[in-house]
């Protein structure tokens, strides 16, 4: 029976991505698309046998033969290492949250404006430091990214959509 | 040769370079990066590849110069240190840094945390010098044998490298060829090299150029490390809440690769000759190491009970692969590692093309680059050594205060070199699709370093086949051509065999099943 996971929820994306790219390739020059249509059927029957290993464990016990890890044992401790570390999904949500804040704030407000914001944010709300503590890492951080980017390396930061805008009135 | 070395040791002791409004000795540029890949090696999670992804759009304005000693040294800088959480907290800082959980944990649970620690350093350091001067000798085998490779030959090197990482890399071998494959096509994006069509830019100008190098190496290591860290349950970087005291005699540990000298020496020639091989990295020749170490002594019931041997042997391993691993990324430009890829891409990016180029006429600079390596891994392991309780204590970091100033600086990286919030989007998304791929089982080495050798794969097979069309090139004429393609076979057909004929695994992956 075929089991619908995470797992090959990733690798059916995979190929339908790579599925996307052979169906573009297929409008280009003979020449331009001879190697990439090579790569690309190699790797779309990489990823349909994936898929099928993905979906149907019991095969994957018994052809045993595609699991190097058996073979070379080495990523044993790293598996276990980070066995320990598996990330739970309220945490990855969160995670990825806060990240996507981060993108939004920087284009709206710009990199000098949203960045103290978002270590002040991150580590009071996030991070449960207290407001003063909080304030003095945003602070400082402010100092840093000045100081060393736009003073030493003389890199001019984005000042945001608001800001340019504000700018333009 | 000679006046090469002596023109890169001038450079680097009697050197000056400008950095901003600052100038600064060249020496002082090693125990910088020393010091930024110590700090990111210990960080269980984050490593000198991290760190030196973070660096690049930084380093854009720099000159060459500074650019090689800083890189080549975070290079080396980390190897070390990522032993420290290995032993202490069996968490390896690095992956390669594994094989050292076996046996320096339990050696830190018997009170013998400095004498592990003092191991480690002194066959980290002395391993390292092993695979440098390899590399130095080796310098003039490769000047000859580069100069010796066609396209036909470039080609097959590149797909030798990529089968390897496929094969080795974390999860299985069909995931690694798929990773592979996929980081190949996002290569082929831009204008086609030859005939100059624009492929894989759904209709944008941004892609007009390929993927970025940058965004991709952010996403990738640095993006994705601190989503994995952000989504773990440790409050601290190695799961500690406090730094416990340490206990046993440091000057023993650094001493005893001498009591064990035979088996530093034939642990270091393995990591050498592993290091040269393309896609071959740290972990894989760590565990051999130790598997050899375990297997070859004759009292091996102490091993994964806190052997010291369990340690010297990984660590002389992982850290003199250093310099073989510069074999195929100096002669030829294939990188066999994520480090090794953000090495030569640094390179790359200040107008240093590695191979040909470099052998011939910049020699100097793969000497300055050798010196980088040394001086690191000599100086990660000194000062590791008197600061080790100060070092200690940053494997207690608060998790929730590393994460959000890593991602500020990822960020500002990928807008750093264009100006382009394009290139910041698609950290985000390399970021994303890292930490998916992490999740999953799919080796990001596997992608990254296809994408790198995207180029130097597709231009070399063309060149191949035209001058095979034209009647100038006859594959079965060509030596090195043929082995190589014998060896990719071999490569991705030996562990097929391997499972085929062992059932219940290898040796070692018995002994090291009891030992759990």
């Amino acid at each position: 029976m075929f089991h619908i996971t995470g797992r090959t929820l990733f690798t059916f994306s995979a190929l339908l991505f790579v599925a996307l790219l052979l169906w573009i390739s297929s409008g280009y020059p003979p020449r331009a698309r001879q190697v990439p249509d090579v790569i690309g059927w190699f790797t779309l029957i990489c990823l349909i046998i994936q898929l099928v290993l993905d979906g149907a464990p019991q095969l994957t016990a018994k052809l045993g033969v595609f699991r190097s890890d058996q073979l070379y044992p080495v990523d044993k401790q790293v598996r276990e290492a980070r066995a320990t570390e598996q990330a739970q999904g309220r945490l990855e949500v969160i995670a990825f949250s806060w990240l996507l804040f981060l993108l939004v704030g920087l284009v709206l407000l710009g990199f000098l404006v949203f960045i103290p914001i978002y270590i002040l944010c991150y580590l009071r709300f996030q991070a449960a430091h207290s407001w003063l503590r909080a304030t003095v890492y945003a602070g400082a951080t402010w100092l840093f990214v000045y100081l060393l980017f736009v003073r030493l390396f003389e890199i001019r930061l984005y000042t945001g959509m608001i800001l340019e805008r504000f700018l333009d009135l | 040769m000679l006046d090469s070395f002596l023109q890169s040791s001038s450079i680097l002791f009697l050197g000056y370079s400008t950095i901003g409004f600052v100038t600064v000795p060249n020496f002082l540029i090693p125990i910088l990066g020393t010091l930024i890949g110590m700090f990111f090696g210990i960080l269980p999670g984050v490593s000198g590849i991290t760190a030196m992804a973070l660096l690049i759009p930084f380093t854009f304005s720099w000159d060459l110069i500074p650019t090689i000693l800083l890189f080549g040294s975070i290079y080396g800088g980390g190897t070390y240190c990522g032993s420290i959480t290995a032993i202490l907290v069996n968490i390896p800082g690095t992956a390669p840094n594994a094989a050292t959980c076996l046996d320096g944990y339990p050696m830190a649970r018997k009170g013998q945390a400095k004498t592990a620690l003092g191991a480690s350093a002194s066959a980290s350091a002395v391993g390292a010098a092993f695979g440098v001067f390899v590399l130095i000798a080796m310098l003039p085998v490769m000047r000859a044998t580069v100069l010796a490779f066609g396209p036909a030959e470039f080609f097959m090197l590149a797909v030798l490298g990529l089968a390897v990482i496929a094969v080795v890399s974390e999860g299985n071998m069909i995931k690694g060829l798929a990773a592979g494959g996929i980081g190949l096509l996002l290569a082929f994006s831009g204008r086609d090299p030859v005939t100059g069509t624009l492929r894989f830019t759904f209709g944008t100008l941004y892609l007009h150029d390929g993927i970025r190098l940058i965004p991709l190496f952010l996403g990738i290591f640095a993006v994705t490390e601190m989503i994995s860290l952000a989504a773990s349950s440790r409050k601290t970087i190695s799961g500690l809440e406090r730094v416990e005291q340490l206990t046993g005699s440091l000057w023993e540990g650094v001493f005893s690769i001498f009591r064990h000298f035979g088996l530093f020496v034939r642990s270091s020639i393995m990591g050498t000759i592993i290091g040269m091989i393309p896609g071959i990295g740290g972990t894989v020749a760590s565990f051999v190491a130790y598997g050899h170490a375990a297997q070859s002594a004759k009292d091996s019931g102490q091993f994964g009970k806190g052997d010291i041997r369990g340690v010297i042997a990984p660590e002389a391993c992982n850290d003199a692969k250093d310099g073989g691993s510069l074999v195929p990324v100096l002669a030829f430009g294939i990188p066999g590692s994520e480090g090794a890829a953000l090495v030569m891409v640094a390179m790359i990016l200040h107008g240093l093309i590695p191979g040909q180029e470099l052998m011939t006429k910049n020699l100097h600079l793969a000497f300055l680059l050798i010196w980088a390596l040394f001086l690191s891994n000599q100086l990660t392991s000194i000062i590791g050594v008197m600061i080790i309780n100060q070092v200690v204590r940053a494997t207690v970091i608060r998790t929730q205060l590393l994460v959000p100033f890593i991602f500020v600086l990822a960020v500002i990286g990928a807008y750093a070199e264009r100006k382009a919030l394009g290139d910041v989007l698609l950290t985000f998304i390399f970021g994303t699709i890292g930490y998916l791929m992490k999740k999953n089982e799919y080796p990001r080495v596997s992608l990254v370093i296809a994408l790198i050798l995207g180029e130097l794969f597709e231009v070399n097979f063309r060149q191949a086949m035209r001058l095979h069309e034209f009647g100038r090139l006859d594959f079965f004429d060509r030596p090195i051509f043929l082995a190589l393609v014998a060896l990719t076979l071999v490569s991705l057909l030996y562990p097929v065999y391997r499972a085929w004929r062992s059932k219940s695994g290898t040796d070692l992956h018995r002994h090291l099943a009891g030992k759990t």
